[in-house]
């Protein structure tokens, strides 16, 4: 399975996290886990089925919007990492 | 408040002049306890912004290097950025894409002045205006 990093400004016990979860697509991945944990997560990180556009995602370092987006695959060993993005003006 | 290191002050004061007319950006890193802030180094980042005169959106990947590479050796602190023409406060854009609570965000305004770094913490609704203090060598 893989394994979902979060911040601990995503999370919602303030503190990091790793949780293995099912699913061979990041969407998929992202949707057991709101079954699991609820859906504060997705709803800070997924927009009209897409990541938001300030909120980064990789998978094992790589943004996922420079592989396949929301559907890029991921499988056993593979981390799914959530990281705000630091920008403005 | 946010303490810095001479040697962290120095390196995004230096930053910010080196990328002037672009606005710079990187990681503060350090020890992060609470309303407690200490940057002992910083990382740089490489900004990609399309308007990178008046904006600033770190690289994705870059960003993630630096934050593990600053784990290893403390804490995120915050982010620092650069005005190369000023203002000194954040502008509506960087309350707008703020999304690191408990986090200071660093801004180096360069002007006509000397340079002048100010800090505020983003709360997660606003930003709180904090104390920069710079420690004895």
């Amino acid at each position: 399975m893989p394994t979902v990093r979060i911040p601990a400004v995503l999370s919602e016990t303030g503190g990091s996290r790793n949780v293995e979860v099912d699913g061979d697509t990041v969407l998929a991945a992202v949707h057991a886990y709101t079954e699991e944990y609820g859906s504060e997560l997705e709803d800070n990180v997924l927009g009209n089925g897409e990541v938001k556009e300030y909120i980064n995602v990789y998978v094992n370092g790589k943004d996922v919007r420079d592989i396949d987006g929301v559907d890029t695959q991921v499988g056993d060993g593979d981390e799914i990492r959530i990281i705000p993005a630091a920008s403005g003006g | 408040m946010v303490s810095f290191t001479p040697d962290a002050y120095d390196e995004v004061i230096d930053h910010a002049r080196e990328g002037k007319p672009y606005e710079i950006c990187g990681v503060l890193g350090g020890r992060h306890d609470g309303d407690e802030a200490r940057v002992e180094f910083v990382r740089r980042v490489e900004n990609v912004s399309e308007t990178p005169r008046v904006n600033y959106l770190m690289e994705p990947e870059d960003q993630l290097a630096a934050i593990d590479d600053v784990e290893e050796r403390g804490d995120v602190v915050g982010f620092y950025h650069s005005h190369p023409e000023g203002p000194r406060q954040p502008s509506e854009t960087d309350a707008d894409r703020a999304n690191w609570p408990r986090h200071s965000y660093v801004i180096v305004s360069l002007g006509r002045d000397e340079p002048f770094v100010g800090s505020w913490r983003w709360t997660g609704e606003a930003f709180d205006d904090e104390e920069v203090v710079v420690d004895s060598d």
